[in-house]
């Protein structure tokens, strides 16, 4: 197994600019040249990166000769580095942490997003790339929340309005002027004010036609009319050709008659002259190169952050390189799927496990709503705190306050002592409540109230407790419809629903079946002590062909089963449960297809037939057809075979 | 076990795990590590709770509120503030603060332990449930006063790196000059209210005892020129038009007037207030 990074200078190859996306004809050509199970292409500020995954070390990646037919290079002569193993994982990571040569730079990680889905819908990754951007993306969302990585003011524009929040607090009612001059740009000033809370902008300008600063609301007024500084002004940006002066009395009037409100200024030029203008109480006076210089320290400090940053991604890199080698491709976090829902069900998971954010998980029975709120907790910081599950529609709807707020001594027949609620088990954890549509409607006021607060009453009692607790939903019914109904209230719906994950059912994604059956016949051939490793064509074509509408818990029955059946070290058709025997039969088999067709038209068909079967998955139809992707591109370039596109 | 040695041992002990506590503060504002939050919370909390049995137990063996001597007010003194803060941190989401105050804590629960005696002869006028309630809204105007201090403090380290233009570790961790001068108005506020309560008390509760002469004391004196600064930071504020560094340099005199009178006047003066 090969992970590599070719790393080419982007004065060398012909490209519009960094971050730029290939067009899909430019991806099929580079595809047709490189021998990989994966690759991904990044065009980024200084250097192009072609990194490639290949399953086995005898291949060979043409690589100018790709970058020269998808009309990259010239000739097909050009200097570039390689990296390989470690340091080429290491240097994903750094991407899609959004750290990338120690730079926030935020264009990154939405171009690596848009390359990574171009990549998924063309078929050109798979499981090492999904795992490398997941975790990127958790990284990256560590690194946001416990690091200032990504707050650093590195341009003097953003530290201006970092100021103006350590000195206002709250910008939402701060007044803003801008003293315009000839050619001032002010849309990054106003930009990153607007980002930071303020939302009053005057603009005073000599220009009879000024369109202020793009798309933000600027009131544009004439300098000549109107007074440089008055009182209701809170910071006044003055640009560096103005020709306005700023007189110290002038400052002095503005701060009596707002009894002394904050004022803060910045002098692109010399408008404050050399009166000690800011000695003036609360008036903070910076000129561009104090700007420049905190810019300048915050970049440093930045990389020091970025150091530390990047020994988590080396740990994560090692990590990953231990993976690559083991039998656990297809899992995250415990789940098991390769399909592109369940790799946009992970990479959300990943998005979202750090915060506190409220889930809410829906999904036929049997689709892993657990395993997902499991994952969910594991990947956040609550995980070396408790997970406690509660099924609501298991307890009885009498007994099921007092299991979820506890409660005290004597607050009805039978309770003896205090009890604490299984909300409060979950301190500084997570709670998942499953089949929430289950909870009946006075308990779905007590819940919003305690997810509105943070704070809950035990039954009984009139003392609130404070808890911090996480929570995660979960339901197999329509929700919303549920809502529409009133049987369920809308406003615990909202409150619920800020992430909805929706899981598929088993029989939409067919193709994780193989590799769920191989993972489940594992663990029951470990946990039953028998060597069953593998099963056969016919039996996977029947678990393949079966409904499910059990979903994946009745496949791991029914595989549990199996290997309980099995003789040898492979799973037959007859050990399978008997209604899975017969599945086979309800599938239509690709035997429909009429006679005297030639050989080419049988495989054009077959080859679309089994393409339309695994939704266009690539590798899946390439494993499926024997045949290698590089193969299967060029058959599907010879007859003309389009994904059709989604109405 | 004999209490002597059960008193001795835990309030050093709570004095260890404040310190403790504090340690993982300020290396959370440093360096803002998860796991530094994380000791410094539960360590915070662990001390929070030694420090209460610590009290109950002094009440249950005095028979009394621990309010009496200066040993036990200052450490129920630092049990209300450090709780005080729990709150405010839990609600406000900010721990910017916590290292600081409880720096100053750990000050002032050091000089409680050193001037702890065992089995301290009291007078009787002490026992009594008025002298008690005196006493505690003393305290909880000192906790607003302290807190106060911190924000002041805070705003100040704030407001000198913005003034000088050269941001560093308090511009990058600290919130806004605007929230500090939000806790240091709000909790001046309170200790002020709490304050005029409590000498109205003593008063009331000297004047049952003493000669009015008498209430020319240093000490009682010293207590309300205290009384003064804040109802002085209170005027300037409301109809001066003081605000940010100006009502902070206020609090920050006061605070400092506060402890240098609860500390040395009774060394350089006889008093009749001598529980104080």
């Amino acid at each position: 197994m090969v992970f590599k990074v070719h790393k080419i200078r982007n004065d060398q190859i012909q490209i519009p600019g960094p971050f730029h996306k290939l067009t899909s004809e430019q991806l099929a050509q580079i595809q047709s040249r490189i021998q990989a199970s994966e690759w991904l292409l990044l065009i980024l500020p200084e250097e192009t990166l072609l990194f490639i995954y290949n399953d086995s070390n005898k291949l060979q990646n043409h690589l100018l000769q790709a970058l020269s037919q998808a009309g990259l290079l010239a000739e097909t002569t050009c200097q570039y580095d390689t990296l390989s193993g470690i340091e080429a994982l290491q240097l994903f990571l750094e991407i899609a942490t959004g750290i990338y040569q120690q730079h926030a730079e935020p264009r990154l990680i939405p171009y690596l997003r848009e390359v990574y889905i171009q990549a998924g819908e063309c078929g050109y990754i798979g499981p090492v790339f999904h795992r490398l951007f997941q975790r990127g993306i958790w990284l990256h969302e560590k690194a946001r929340m416990e690091t200032d990585f990504f707050r650093f003011s590195i341009h003097p524009h953003e530290a201006f309005a970092e100021l103006a929040q350590k000195i206002f607090g709250d910008l939402g009612s701060v007044n803003v002027q801008l003293i315009d001059a000839p050619q001032q740009d002010w849309e990054p000033w106003v930009n990153a004010l607007y980002h930071k809370g303020c939302r009053r902008f005057t603009l005073l300008t000599r220009e009879t036609e000024r369109t202020a600063a793009g798309k933000y609301d600027v009131q544009v007024l004439s300098m000549d009319r109107n007074p440089i500084l008055s009182s209701n002004v809170d910071i006044l940006l003055i640009s560096e050709g103005a020709s306005a002066t700023l007189e110290k009395r002038t400052i002095t009037r503005r701060m009596s008659s707002r009894q002394n409100f904050p004022l803060l200024i910045y002098d692109g030029g010399a408008a404050t002259g050399s009166d000690d203008i800011d000695r003036i109480y609360n008036v903070f006076v910076y000129h561009f190169h104090d700007l420049e210089a905190i810019a300048q320290k915050n970049r440093e400090e930045q990389r020091a952050v970025g150091a530390r940053i990047a020994e988590w991604i080396h740990e994560e890199a090692a990590t990953i390189r231990d993976w690559l080698f083991s039998d656990s491709r297809h899992q995250f976090a415990g789940i098991v799927g390769a399909t592109r829902e369940m790799q946009r069900i992970f990479e959300l998971i990943s998005r979202i496990a750090q915060t506190d954010i409220t889930v809410l998980i829906q999904g036929e029975s049997g689709t892993g709503k657990e395993l997902v709120a499991k994952a969910i907790h594991q990947l956040s910081k609550r995980a070396d705190k408790p997970f406690v599950a509660v099924n609501c529609g298991a307890i009885p709807e009498n007994l099921l306050e007092s299991e979820l707020f506890g409660h005290v001594k004597g607050a009805f027949t039978g309770a003896i002592h205090h009890k604490r609620g299984l909300i409060e088990e979950a301190q500084e954890g997570t709670i998942f409540l499953d089949e929430i549509a289950e909870l009946p409607q006075q308990l779905q006021v007590k819940l919003l109230r305690f997810l509105q607060e943070n704070e809950l009453k035990r039954v009984g009692s009139n003392e609130v407790i404070q808890v911090d607790v996480r929570v995660i939903a979960a339901t197999n019914q329509e929700l919303l419809k549920l809502v529409e109904e009133g049987r369920f209230r809308s406003d615990l719906y909202y409150r619920l629903n800020v992430i909805q994950i929706n899981l598929p059912p088993l029989r939409d994604r067919r193709e994780d079946i193989p590799i769920l059956a191989q993972h489940f016949i594992k663990k029951y051939a470990a946990r039953l002590q028998k060597s069953v490793d593998e099963i056969s064509p016919q039996a996977l074509q029947a678990l393949t062909a079966y409904r499910w509408p059990g979903n994946v818990r009745e496949l791991e029955n029914a595989l549990e089963h199996a290997v309980a059946m099995a003789i040898g070290p492979r799973i037959e058709l007859h050990d399978l449960p008997i209604q899975l025997q017969h599945a086979t039969a309800d599938e239509p088999c690709h035997n429909h297809r009429p006679s005297r067709m030639t050989l080419k038209e049988m495989e054009k068909q077959y080859i679309q037939e089994t393409l339309q079967d695994c939704g266009w998955n690539y590798e899946m139809a390439s494993k499926i057809l024997g045949i290698g992707r590089t193969t299967l591109w060029r058959k599907l370039r010879e007859y003309q075979l389009q994904k059709p596109e989604k109405p | 076990m004999n209490p002597k040695l059960v008193f001795y041992t835990t309030q050093w002990l709570v004095w260890g795990v404040y310190l403790l506590a504090n340690l993982f503060y300020f290396r959370e504002f440093y360096r803002k590590d998860q796991r530094d939050r994380t000791f410094a919370t539960v360590l915070f909390r662990t001390a929070l709770g030694i420090h209460l049995f610590y009290l109950l137990y002094l009440s249950f063996f005095n028979q009394r509120l621990p309010v009496a001597t200066v040993s036990e007010s200052t450490s129920t003194l630092v049990w209300l503030t450090a709780m005080i803060y729990l709150i405010l941190e839990n609600r406000l989401k900010e721990r910017s603060m916590g290292g600081f105050i409880l720096a100053v804590l750990l000050v002032v629960l050091f000089y409680s332990n050193l001037t702890f005696q065992y089995n301290e002869k009291i007078s009787p006028i002490l026992e009594d449930v008025e002298f008690e309630i005196h006493v505690m809204v003393m305290l909880f105007a000192y906790g607003g006063f302290i807190i106060s201090f911190i924000a002041s403090l805070m705003h100040t380290l704030l407001s000198r790196e913005l003034q000088k233009r050269d941001l560093g570790l308090f511009f990058r961790r600290l919130p806004s000059l605007a929230f500090f001068e939000e806790i240091n108005n709000v909790a001046v506020n309170i200790g002020l209210l709490f304050m005029t309560l409590g000498l109205i008390l003593g008063v009331k509760n000297a004047l049952l005892v003493w000669d009015p002469k008498r209430l020319i004391d240093p000490k009682i004196l010293a207590t309300f020129l205290t009384w003064l600064i804040y109802v002085f930071h209170y005027v300037v504020r409301r109809f001066w038009g003081w605000r940010g560094q100006r009502a902070a340099s206020v609090s920050m005199v006061g605070f400092g007037w506060l402890i240098f009178s609860f500390m040395f006047i009774s060394m350089l003066f006889q008093s009749v207030h001598r529980f104080y």
